[in-house]
């Protein structure tokens, strides 16, 4: 009688063994498939976008165009065929153009993938400064802005061409090319 | 330099072109001029001097203008030249406007090729374009067609508009190579060579120039030094003030002021070179 006791609390336990197992799995499946569905909807689309960003006095900071921006649920923002325009107090215009970037969660970076234009206007004292570059991050609260791909300036009748750029966007601005530096200088 | 050579060929042709058409026409046709168009086959034989001078006057002024404007453009062709610089890295300073290149730097401008570790580019008081290139040390080349020089300094200012290399800190060396091939070498304490004029100036306490004329053969070189030298480069003529030697084989001259002519291969000295001390002159003899 005792050995069919113990037979039968034997199998009891293992149900339960069996099914808290089973509840775990379906729970951490369960977590995945909502990770999943994050991942791939965005919870915000918003299509020919136009944004002004200013200060507490109205000043213009920036101003960002793009085809398509897509925000994700704890992530950051994509972006499509980026147009953005910065207006520092104390320097000329910084205009961008991208293919593709994403903007970060706390909006202080923007990292711009495939062809990259930056062009700053010019100002009395020295000529537009114009680069092309690919995959680059702007620190647009700190006015920086870097890449390490390969990288063409022109500054008037400066072309300077490098792999990886350092641009300090700020007045005055600093313009480095990191390595195998060309330039070519048409001297007036 | 091809298209320069490319350019002088194209007026060498239409300056044949000109020169043959209007003496085809004269009657007394004997102008017609040789390959080598000297300017003596430009007076054709028959006629007095003085008529033939004043009937190919038009000629002789349009080949001269040709040629002034032909030098004139050459140079200014040089000048607008892009300088062409490759280093390691390159910073552009908006609040100097000038460009920072660092990490084995090379510029070449035509002829000129110049080797640094450092080299800014910015412009001077007029605005005109400044290249200071610093190196231990800093290595320049011009290779011409008609010579050839080259220099080491520590610090190479490079005055573009005007073609002016000024050459500073030690060790100064310069070399000149013309198309005979005489060579020249000196050394000193600042150089400016003007790539305009042809002219180089050299400062020092003393300058040591060594000069060696390849036709001379086994001609021991003649070896100099002084204050102060200015260096004609179109002129061949070698100037040297301040305590001035030069010295061949054992024989010395010595004044404050000595022109050496490398064409004529002379030394002159004393009140002929405008100099206001008298000439002290050693003369090695020949052991029998």
């Amino acid at each position: 009688m005792k050995s069919w006791l113990g037979l039968i609390l034997l199998i009891a336990v293992m149900l339960a063994v069996g099914s808290f197992v089973t509840h775990l799995d379906r729970q951490t499946n369960s977590a995945v498939a909502q990770h999943h569905f994050h991942q791939d909807y965005p919870d915000i689309r918003v299509r020919n976008l136009q944004l002004t960003h200013t200060d507490a006095r109205g000043h213009h900071l920036h101003h960002l165009f793009a085809d398509e921006l897509r925000h994700y649920i704890n992530r950051s923002t994509e972006l499509d065929n980026i147009n953005l325009m910065m207006t520092p107090a104390d320097a000329p215009n910084w205009y961008t153009q991208a293919d593709h970037g994403w903007i970060d969660q706390k909006n202080k970076l923007m990292m711009l993938y495939g062809s990259v234009f930056l062009k700053q206007e010019e100002s009395e004292t020295s000529p537009a400064i114009e680069t092309i570059s690919r995959d680059m991050i702007i620190d647009y609260q700190n006015s920086l802005a870097y890449s390490m791909a390969p990288t063409t300036v022109l500054n008037g009748g400066h072309l300077l061409s490098g792999t990886g750029v350092d641009i300090h966007m700020k007045r005055p601005v600093h313009v480095s090319i990191l390595s195998n530096v060309s330039g070519s200088h048409v001297i007036e | 330099m091809s298209l320069n050579k490319t350019s002088k060929e194209a007026l060498i042709e239409s300056l044949r072109a000109s020169i043959r058409t209007p003496f085809q026409v004269f009657p007394w046709g004997e102008g017609q001029l040789s390959i080598g168009y000297s300017w003596f086959s430009l007076f054709p034989s028959p006629k007095p001097p003085s008529l033939r001078f004043i009937q190919n006057f038009p000629k002789l002024l349009s080949i001269l203008l040709s040629l002034m404007l032909f030098a004139s453009t050459q140079l200014e062709a040089e000048t607008k030249l892009p300088v062409n610089i490759s280093a390691d890295s390159v910073e552009h300073d908006d609040s100097t406007a000038s460009l920072l290149y660092s990490g084995n730097v090379k510029l070449i401008q035509g002829e000129i090729s110049l080797f640094c570790d450092q080299l800014r580019l910015s412009r001077d008081k007029e605005e005109n374009s400044l290249i200071t290139a610093t190196g231990d040390p800093v290595t320049f080349q011009r290779s011409g067609i008609d010579a050839s020089s080259k220099g080491k300094a520590s610090v190479v200012t490079y005055h573009v508009k005007q073609r002016l290399l000024q050459l500073k800190g030690e060790p100064l060396q310069f070399q000149h190579q013309d198309q005979q091939g005489n060579h020249t070498r000196g050394d000193a304490l600042t150089a400016d060579y003007d790539m305009l004029n042809e002219h180089l100036k050299m400062r020092g306490a003393p300058i040591h120039i060594k000069h060696t004329k390849k036709s001379s053969g086994k001609e021991p070189p003649l070896t100099g030094k002084a204050r102060n030298l200015d260096y004609d480069f179109k002129q061949e003529q070698l100037v040297m003030t301040g305590d001035a030697q030069i010295e061949q084989d054992g024989s010395k001259v010595t004044n404050d002021r000595i022109i050496f002519d490398m064409k004529q291969m002379t030394v002159i000295a004393g009140r002929k070179a405008n100099a206001s001390e008298r000439v002290h002159t050693t003369i090695r003899l020949e052991k029998e």
